[in-house]
């Protein structure tokens, strides 16, 4: 059912990093900087990734990443250690041993900082992850839609200060105001969970998932654009060029941009709707796709995904969709905390139909 | 009822209404408000209201709330639309600087086929589209309602009540007479114009007549009950239905109000000309014996009666309302530069101009050439008679020169060959000795001086003509010269007279000129 646990080698970072910013959606940040941290780690074997079941012979897992603004982080470099330093702190705080380590989530930087930190323990990745894809808030993280109580948490920040949240119920807030104040970005480490706990709190197989998504994205270079989606295991919805971008402030989800591409083929008028990931795409007014399905947008020349940050006027892009985390979806309270309402959008999950 | 999209953008009560994306020419069958946020109104074209498709197509689709922000939720609103058949979409935007189309929806409206408007009060436009379009009738009840309240509140200038009108209906007012002639008109008219206006003759009720391309001329008729029928007008376009029968049903009750003024007007000038023409005659019968109160009077009434006076007399040579018309004949004469006093008369008018110096013969000739000008300028609505009489001094010169111009009018009215235009300048004294005679006591007396003759008259003319020589008169008649004696001396004993007597052949002279010897 899971997949089994294998080797992550450095010949997997470039798979790795496309496929994570692929389900990052546009958002979760840039892979590059950790792409070239780990393609220069030390020998080929990078870790070990486990299944997220009683099986992998882990017992206690502290899922790891980075929160704040990725962007800052370009240019505020992490020194390597943040989130070594907080997972150390978070088990000097429980006195429960990392077993093992998780992404908090797959898209974007994330999902490698797992990789990376894991590697430099010495300690195996958990295939799973909290969301499947990107979110910006941790009241989105499936622990959270599950019910589970907030594990402890702790938080490096540049400069490495370190402070251990525990008991709270409003980790996020007090982390904002913390990352605010001391360099835009921080580390986290939460934990300890229980492996074998993770297929009701987690979503499992997501570290695989964006390998191998990677892998066919890496397959795609001579694809003709309206097959890439196919190829990926989901849908082309659009290629064609950028006409209108539009980006103001919002609530939900700290920023909101409103994309419109001219499918240069079939003239129809693609609308993308973003947040800090893209949220939503609309054929000719057409509602097509919403989270929590995995929207991409990826350049038509290189087939990488692009930022939502980055999106700009009179690109050539392939908009492509592919089908959420079945978690997600398979309770309406969990749906509740990824659909389009969860970002200010007055609208229902809209599945993505396959054709 | 259905009109174009662009028609309806053109109607005075959709002036601020824009077109900000999509087609202009679509058509508008209903208008359907919906209140609330774009995803409401995505949510309302969802439902029963629009449903049935093909049967609301058409339908302009009004969002009454302001919105603030368009992307994804506009361009499904527009899609909605264009699923149910709606063929334009109305917004009005938040806040003062209104929020840009981006490309996406600009490009999609224009795929889609809706039109995309921008007002800055939907409400409003809604109701105004509404109202042009003729499905409610309440456009024609409140134009009605206020141009009833005008009729009520306006003074009884004309002019200003039409001006208030004007102010309602959001258009611009003709007066037309019943042969199609403008009175009254803002614009100008083109040739074209003016010859459908000739239409208007054959109608009797409100009408509804076509007046160049996409315009129609929308007309009541005013009834005075006094002077001849004329016409309220207004242009409307002619695809707007709804419009059209607003305006017309408002210009019916304003005819009403129109006709009133009229009348007013009307009383007013009668009252004017009655006084005119009264006084006239007092100073007539006055001669030289002018009393003070009548001089008071005359001054009253701007008449500078001690200056120099050229007489002008025009007698119509068809039907005529002297009245009614007398500001035709002021315009006339004021457009050559003459400044005239005007006295209206039952078939036609007396003027005369006046000067303090006695006006030298190169004066003279240039206000006969302004005087025969003006009458060429009255010829397209009235054809007259014109005689002018010498320049004279005073209340007695200004009798005398207006006599003079009568009789010259008189002899004008049997000579086309001068334009029916005759000045006693330039008069014979023999032709003004005949224009006396034929005044109304010469001539019957003529008529019974001569009567026992019969037709012997011929002869008397002849005889008279020849200078009583009756070789000459034999010669004239064809007859022998004994025949002509015999005649004469037969004459002599019917009438009783000797014309050998120079007074006698004088008035037979004249009496057989005055009769005329053909009938």
């Amino acid at each position: 059912m899971l997949p089994p646990a294998f080797t992550l080698t450095t010949d997997d970072v470039d798979a790795l990093a496309l496929g994570a910013a692929l389900l990052g959606c546009g958002g979760g940040g840039r892979v590059g900087q950790l792409r070239t941290l780990l393609a220069h780690a030390t020998g080929d074997a990078l870790a070990t990734v486990v299944p997220a079941s009683s099986a992998s012979g882990v017992a206690n897992v502290y899922a790891v990443g980075y929160i704040g603004s990725i962007t800052v982080m370009e240019e505020k470099l992490p020194g390597g250690e943040e989130i070594v330093d907080a997972v150390a702190a978070a088990v000097r705080w429980t006195g429960v041993p990392a077993d093992a380590l998780m992404p908090v989530q797959i898209g974007g930087v994330c999902g490698l900082s797992a990789v990376a930190a894991a590697h430099r323990l010495g300690c195996p990745v958990v295939d799973a992850d909290f969301e499947g894809r990107a979110v910006p808030r941790l009241d989105q993280f499936s622990l959270a839609a599950a019910g589970h109580p907030a594990p402890p948490l702790a938080l490096t920040v540049p400069g490495g200060m370190t402070l251990v949240l525990d008991g709270t119920t409003n980790q996020e807030a007090v982390m904002r105001a913390v990352v605010a104040e001391s360099g835009g970005w921080g580390a986290l480490a939460l934990g300890p969970l229980a492996v074998a706990s993770l297929p009701d709190i987690a979503i499992t197989g997501t570290m695989s998932a964006a390998l191998s998504v990677g892998r066919a994205l890496q397959e795609c270079l001579g694809v003709a654009a309206e097959l890439v989606g196919e190829a990926l295991g989901g849908r082309t919805l659009a290629h064609g060029r950028v006409i209108s971008v539009a980006r103001t402030a919002q609530e939900e989800s700290f920023v909101h941009g409103s994309f419109a591409v001219l499918d240069a083929e079939t003239g129809a008028v693609v609308r993308i709707e973003a947040g800090s990931e893209y949220l939503l795409v609309a054929l000719d007014g057409d509602v097509v796709v919403t989270c929590p399905d995995i929207i991409s947008v990826l350049d038509a020349r290189t087939r990488t995904p692009i930022d939502a940050e980055l999106l700009g006027p009179e690109q050539e892009v392939i908009v492509v969709a592919l089908p959420g985390p079945a978690w997600w979806t398979a309770s309406p309270s969990r749906l509740a905390r990824v659909s389009p309402r969860s970002y200010g959008i007055e609208l229902d999950y809209v599945a993505l139909q396959l054709v | 009822m259905s009109a174009p999209l662009s028609s309806l953008l053109e109607h005075p009560s959709l002036a601020d209404v824009r077109v900000v994306a999509g087609p202009r020419d679509v058509l508008v069958r209903s208008v359907a408000g919906v209140p609330g946020r774009l995803e409401d109104v995505s949510v309302a074209l969802s439902g029963p209201a629009f449903q049935g498709g093909a049967r609301s197509g058409g339908a302009l689709l009004v969002v009454l709330s302001p919105v603030s922000a368009l992307g994804w939720q506009f361009d499904a609103v527009l899609r909605r639309c264009a699923g149910k058949g709606v063929s334009a979409v109305l917004l009005s935007f938040a806040g003062s600087s209104p929020v840009a189309l981006d490309a996406g929806s600009v490009l999609l409206a224009r795929r889609l086929g809706v039109a995309v408007l921008e007002a800055p009060d939907a409400w409003r436009a809604s109701v105004a589209f509404h109202e042009a379009i003729g499905s409610s009738g309440a456009a024609a009840a409140r134009l009605t309602l206020r141009a009833a309240r005008i009729g009520l509140n306006a003074g009884p200038d004309l002019e200003e009540t039409l001006g208030m009108l004007e102010a309602e209906l959001g258009r611009e007012l003709l007066l037309i007479d019943r042969s199609g002639t403008v009175l009254r008109a803002k614009g100008e008219l083109t040739a074209v114009e003016h010859s459908l206006l000739l239409r208007l003759g054959e109608r009797t009720g409100p009408s509804t007549i076509e007046f160049g391309p996409g315009r129609v001329l929308l007309a009541a008729p005013v009834g005075t009950g006094l002077a001849a029928r004329s016409w309220l007008g207004a242009v409307a376009r002619a695809d707007l239905y709804g419009d059209q029968a607003a305006v017309l049903s408002a210009l019916e009750v304003a005819s009403v109000a129109v006709g009133h003024r009229l009348v007013l007007t009307r009383l007013a000038s009668e009252r004017d000309a009655r006084h005119r023409t009264a006084l006239l005659e007092e100073i007539r019968d006055a001669g030289a014996a002018v009393r003070p109160s009548l001089l008071k009077r005359a001054i009253e009434a701007g008449w500078r009666l001690d200056e120099w006076h050229v007489g002008i007399r025009l007698i119509a040579r068809g039907a005529v309302d002297a009245v009614a018309q007398r500001s035709e004949v002021l315009e006339a004469f004021t457009a050559e530069g003459l400044e005239v006093e005007i006295v209206e008369q039952v078939d036609g008018w007396v003027l005369w101009t006046s000067s303090v110096q006695e006006p030298s013969p190169v004066e003279l000739d240039h206000v006969a050439t302004r005087i025969r000008r003006a009458q060429g300028r009255l010829r397209a609505t009235i054809e007259t008679s014109t005689g002018v009489g010498r320049a004279q001094a005073g209340a007695v010169g200004l009798v005398s020169s207006l006599g003079e111009a009568g009789d010259a009018a008189r002899l004008a009215s049997s000579r086309p060959q001068t334009g029916y235009f005759l000045h006693v300048d330039r008069l014979g004294l023999a032709q003004l000795l005949l224009a006396w005679t034929q005044t109304d006591t010469f001539q019957p007396a003529a008529e019974q001086l001569l009567a026992p003759l019969g037709d012997l008259r011929l002869t008397l003319a002849a005889y008279l003509d020849a200078e009583s020589s009756l070789v000459e008169a034999a010669a004239v008649l064809g007859v022998h010269r004994n025949t002509v004696a015999d005649r004469v001396s037969r004459i002599e004993r019917l009438l009783g007279v000797d014309l050998g007597d120079p007074d006698t052949r004088l008035a037979l002279h004249l009496a057989c000129r005055s009769v005329g010897v053909e009938g």
